[in-house]
């Protein structure tokens, strides 16, 4: 509703009452079905926003910690980091994450311990991720039940061995040493560009070593893990 | 227009003039026609229902194994951007992004994107390492993840007199530490200082700057250092050579940047 027309009148000329109503008429409906062409470019401000009880420019804010617990990670298989309680954040309801909307997850936690096979041939192959262990977050689709995995992964040597398998006798090669007490991250911006809406029902972080068996453990403890929508 | 007074009083009993009348009469509409301000709305009014729905653009998109993926999402208040390269088969150890062998090498800073060998879209480039948008004033806050890995390299020492089979000399392992950079419009805003890197190690790096309503370029720089060891000490008429050494190339998978733009 960009403009209302009046009517104007020269000097001397009647008005009819017509004209009259009709312009009335005009400006009372015009005034419901105002948009973005009726107001003055930047005339709202952050007071203009309803923030109601809950901030909506980002709706949905859940976070999770726990500094108790220990987890032995043994498995080369991603498997939900198990902390009491487990590091999976469940919508109550199902989270409609909407096109465009975007969601963020932030994820670290303190890797204390590693048990690595020490003296085995294997430290020294060329297979360089035969140390590490990773993280990455996965989602549940609460309407077609997909389980899933959400954007990169991040990934932690647990030491500092070479890839290398020098073939001169004598050996001597660095040795495999743990690193440990080590605090570790996961994060990830997720923007809904598949034009469709995602029911989210749950996300969660999941963890794995890379390889057996050189690495056959590492404990995990004293982690937090926050999701949250961002819309307008 | 923030307010909005008569002019003119129409007296009961009088003629009213054309004038006064279009003069009130346009003042009113003339306010509803494109002048409505701050000062007309009531505060806190404007409630989700009436808030614009975010708009996205996606620039790059690659459907391979390696995905490549830059999009953008725009909301009415902030907008948000990411770049990403990762493998989305995390079961593929042998994926690797950029490789910086040791003849890369400088003492300087390395920009990431500065290796351009994988089209995509009929486009070099390598996605997640640099983000293009533009920018409207306010801040920028983001942050990067950094998959980077430098395996340790080590240098092995053979007594002169036993350059043969009977090695028995040293072997010494060289220090390598990495530091890791966001800069927007070739502006350092974020680094990690020097950090011991002697494997594989993720680097997630939050950033914040202030920006204006320009075109904005964020990219991932790194520094390499690379601490030798000495040789062993001489001595008794004993000399030392290098019998083998072994310089572990650096090497990138993931990488990531996402930014959040904050209107003022």
């Amino acid at each position: 509703m960009p403009t209302i027309p009046i009517t104007n009148y020269e000097a001397g000329e009647t008005m009819s009452s017509a004209d009259a109503n009709t312009d009335f008429t005009t400006i009372q409906a015009g005034s419901a079905i105002l948009d973005d062409d009726n107001t003055r470019t930047e005339w709202c401000s952050r007071f203009h926003l309803d923030q109601g009880a809950t901030p909506f420019i980002n709706t949905s804010f859940l976070s999770m910690e726990d500094f108790d617990t220990t987890m032995a990670v043994t498995t080369n298989v991603f498997s939900v980091v198990a902390l009491v309680p487990n590091f999976r954040i469940t919508f109550p309801f199902g989270l409609g994450f909407f096109p465009g909307e975007t969601l963020r997850m932030h994820f670290d936690i303190n890797a204390v311990a590693a048990a690595i096979v020490s003296g085995n041939a294997t430290d020294y192959l060329t297979d360089i991720n035969s140390d590490c262990y990773q993280f990455r977050f996965y989602f549940r689709d609460s309407v077609t039940g997909v389980t899933a995995p959400i954007g990169s992964t991040s990934t932690y040597s647990t030491t500092n061995k070479t890839d290398h398998n020098p073939t001169s006798t004598g050996g001597g090669q660095p040795t495999a040493v743990n690193r440990i007490g080590q605090r570790v991250n996961h994060s990830y911006c997720w923007i809904n560009t598949t034009g469709g809406t995602i029911n989210l029902d749950w996300i969660e972080i999941r963890v794995r070593l890379c390889e057996l068996p050189f690495l056959t453990s590492v404990s995990l403890k004293e982690g937090t893990f926050q999701v949250f929508k961002a819309r307008h | 227009m923030p307010r909005q007074y008569t002019q003119r009083t129409f007296i009961g009993g009088n003629l009213a003039n054309a004038e006064d009348w279009n003069g009130e009469l346009s003042t009113a509409a003339a306010e509803l026609s494109g002048q409505l301000d701050q000062n007309n709305m009531p505060l806190a009014s404007v409630d989700d229902p009436k808030m614009a729905d975010p708009s996205t653009v996606v620039d790059v998109d690659s459907t391979s194994v390696n995905r490549f993926f830059i999009a953008h999402s725009y909301m009415p208040t902030q907008s948000y951007h990411i770049s990403e390269c990762s493998d989305a088969d995390p079961t593929d150890l042998t994926f690797f992004t950029t490789t910086f062998n040791p003849d890369d090498w400088r003492r300087a800073w390395h920009r990431l994107a500065e290796k351009r060998t994988t089209p995509v879209g009929g486009t070099n480039r390598y996605a997640g390492s640099e983000l293009k948008f533009q920018a409207q004033e306010g801040m920028i806050v983001g942050e990067i993840l950094f998959d980077a890995s430098w395996r340790i390299s080590y240098w092995s020492w053979a007594a002169s007199s036993e350059d043969g089979p009977g090695f028995t000399g040293a072997t010494s392992r060289n220090d390598a530490f990495i530091e890791v950079g966001v800069f927007v419009n070739d502006v350092c805003c974020a680094r990690t200082d020097y950090q011991w890197l002697g494997g594989r190690f993720t680097y997630h790096l939050p950033f914040s700057t202030p920006i204006g309503t320009v075109p904005v370029l964020i990219d991932i720089r790194f520094r390499l250092k690379f601490d030798n060891v000495k040789e062993p000490a001489s001595g008794g008429g004993t000399t030392y050579s290098i019998k083998e050494n072994w310089i572990n190339p650096f090497q990138v998978r993931d990488s990531q940047i996402w930014a959040r733009n904050v209107y003022r």
